[in-house]
Formats: structure tokens, C-alpha cells, sequence
């Protein structure tokens, strides 16, 4: 840069290495805080035997139930005006949650009106083998309800 | 910046600068990125140390709520250990329920008589080997206490 000053030319240069250092040492503080890890959230209702005051309906409502048994037999009860309970194997030992994908679009493509589930689970099954039925149900029906 | 003088023998003295401008640029870039994506997320979304959250593809947006937390030797509420448990289980002494629901009655009234209307959401972090029946009984005091509306932290999937 330059500058006349009075006439007479004068060079000078602005000083940014402190504004470097402390760049320098926000970056290093911002990466080291950071957290990478990218947290999703699966909104669900808690399924109760708590006490709650609903409205009386007076229409018969289907409804849909997975339960995850033992030895990785999905569950699928529908009840309400059509009652047809579907019981998927387990495959390669672990629960076949692509079957129960599927079983959910055919039972919605055939209820449109179904829009809730329910998931439920036996004592010792782990939360994550939960969460993955959510994920499969969650894809065909929009709300998901766990508990009883 | 410190000017650095070159001499050689054959050309006449030259005065050399180190150009770093440039590299302001980038830091300043670098910074700016590394801020933004340190504030959007909320401050206390992140699990505590040892909770290993499952893998799932969720939805990434959620709501401010409060946090309870099931790790392998405690039940977290609002970040203050409620309720002890052995390997993700309950123990059989009663009252256990109770002291979640408690808990989270507090801070319901504390939420209450701050808006004047209760809250229903609840953030639930739960380590993915918590067995059922313990993720059943904290979800059932959620719901007495008036926590209906759960939402289920899970690790994105890539």
C-alpha cells in the first residue's frame, strides 16, 4: 500500500499477524470443541396406561400394533372394522424389519386411513432393535406410538 | 509485518514480504464456517460421555425440551442423576418410578408457572442397549409426569 504524505511517497504495510495468531488459535479451540456427530430425533407418543381425558369416539378406528418377540418374530396385529394379525420369521436370526416395511405399506396402501402404530417390545429386547421398527414403520405411517 | 532482506552478490538489495493475506482469506473463511456450524445446533444436545446412541435415519430438526438421559448405572433428568441402575436395569426396590415422576413433576411445575402452560416434549437419550422394560417404565413416569410427546435421539445414519 502507499500513501502520499505531504507530498513525498511513503510505503507501509498492515500489520495482520496478531489478527493471524488469534485466528490461528480459534480455529484449533473450534475444531477441538466441535462435535461431528450429527444427532437425529424420531418424534413418537408415549403409548400409556396412564390415566388421560380423551374425547368418547363413536367410530371404530383401525389401529396397528408391531410387538417385537422372542426369537425375532415381528407381530403384526390390526384391529378396529378389519382384524388380521401377520407374523413376520426372523431372517438370518434378527428381526426382518424390510418385511415389516413392506407389510406396513401393504396394510396402508389398503387402510389410507391408517396413520397410527404402535411398537411393542418383549422385557429384554434392546433399544435399539425398538428404534429400528420405528424407522421401518415411520416410513409408511406417520405416527408412531410406543408403550402397551 | 518484518520485512526479510534477501542479499546477493550479483543483483542490487530487494526487500521481500511474506504474503499472507491470502491466508487471512482462508482463516477468516475457516472461521466463519467452524462458527456458524458450532451455533445452530442447542447447547446441550449432545449425550453424555459413555451413552452410545443407536443408528437410524431421523429427522435432524428438534425442539428445545427437556432432557432425560438412561446410562448403564443412572436415569438422567434435566442432567441430574435421578435414579440408579445395574447394567441398564431397574433394581427391585420400589419407589423407583416414583422418584422419576417426582423429578420430572418439578420441572413440569417449574416449566408451568414460568409460561403457564405445561410442556408435553421430552428429549429422550437412551444408550441403545437399554432393555425395553427399562425404557418402558421411564417412558410410563414421562407420561404421568405429563411428557407425552417423546422425541428418540438417534446417530444419523451416513
Amino acid at each position: 500500500m502507499s500513501a502520499a504524505v505531504e507530498g513525498s511517497e511513503q510505503d507501509f504495510d498492515l500489520n495482520i499477524t496478531p489478527i493471524i495468531d488469534c485466528f490461528t488459535v480459534l480455529i484449533a479451540y473450534l475444531l477441538i470443541s466441535a462435535s461431528f456427530v450429527s444427532i437425529g430425533f424420531f418424534e413418537v407418543g408415549a403409548s400409556t396406561t396412564a390415566e388421560v381425558t380423551t374425547p368418547t369416539q363413536t367410530t371404530v378406528q383401525e389401529s396397528l400394533t408391531v410387538g417385537l418377540g422372542a426369537a425375532g418374530v415381528l407381530e403384526l396385529k390390526l384391529t378396529g372394522p378389519e382384524t388380521q394379525t401377520i407374523a413376520l420369521p426372523a431372517r438370518a436370526g434378527r428381526w426382518d424389519f424390510e418385511g415389516l416395511v413392506a407389510a406396513a405399506a401393504k396394510i396402508h396402501n389398503r387402510l389410507p386411513s391408517l396413520n397410527e402404530a404402535s411398537v411393542t417390545a418383549g422385557s429384554k429386547v434392546e433399544y435399539r432393535e425398538v428404534i429400528h421398527a420405528i424407522e421401518a414403520l415411520k416410513k409408511e405411517i406417520p405416527k408412531v406410538f410406543v408403550g402397551e | 509485518m518484518k520485512k526479510k532482506k534477501f542479499c546477493t552478490h550479483d543483483q542490487p538489495s530487494e526487500d521481500v514480504s511474506l504474503q499472507i493475506t491470502s491466508m487471512a482469506d482462508i482463516f477468516t473463511i475457516i472461521l466463519v464456517f467452524l462458527l456458524k456450524s458450532s451455533s445452530t445446533g442447542l447447547a446441550d444436545v449432545v449425550p453424555t460421555q459413555g451413552v452410545v446412541l443407536p443408528e437410524a435415519a431421523a429427522q435432524a430438526h428438534m425442539k428445545d425440551a427437556l432432557k432425560i438421559e438412561i446410562l448403564k448405572d443412572s436415569v438422567l433428568v434435566d442432567q441430574h442423576p435421578t435414579v440408579g441402575l445395574k447394567d441398564f436395569m431397574f433394581a427391585d426396590t420400589p419407589g423407583q418410578s416414583e422418584k422419576i415422576v417426582q423429578a420430572l413433576t418439578r420441572v413440569q411445575h417449574r416449566h408451568s408457572s414460568a409460561t403457564g402452560t405445561p410442556e408435553s416434549h421430552v428429549l429422550l437419550f437412551a444408550d441403545e442397549r437399554v432393555p425395553y422394560a427399562t425404557l418402558k417404565r421411564v417412558m410410563n413416569s414421562a407420561a404421568v409426569a405429563g411428557y407425552v410427546d417423546l422425541e428418540l435421539a438417534v446417530v444419523q445414519a451416513p
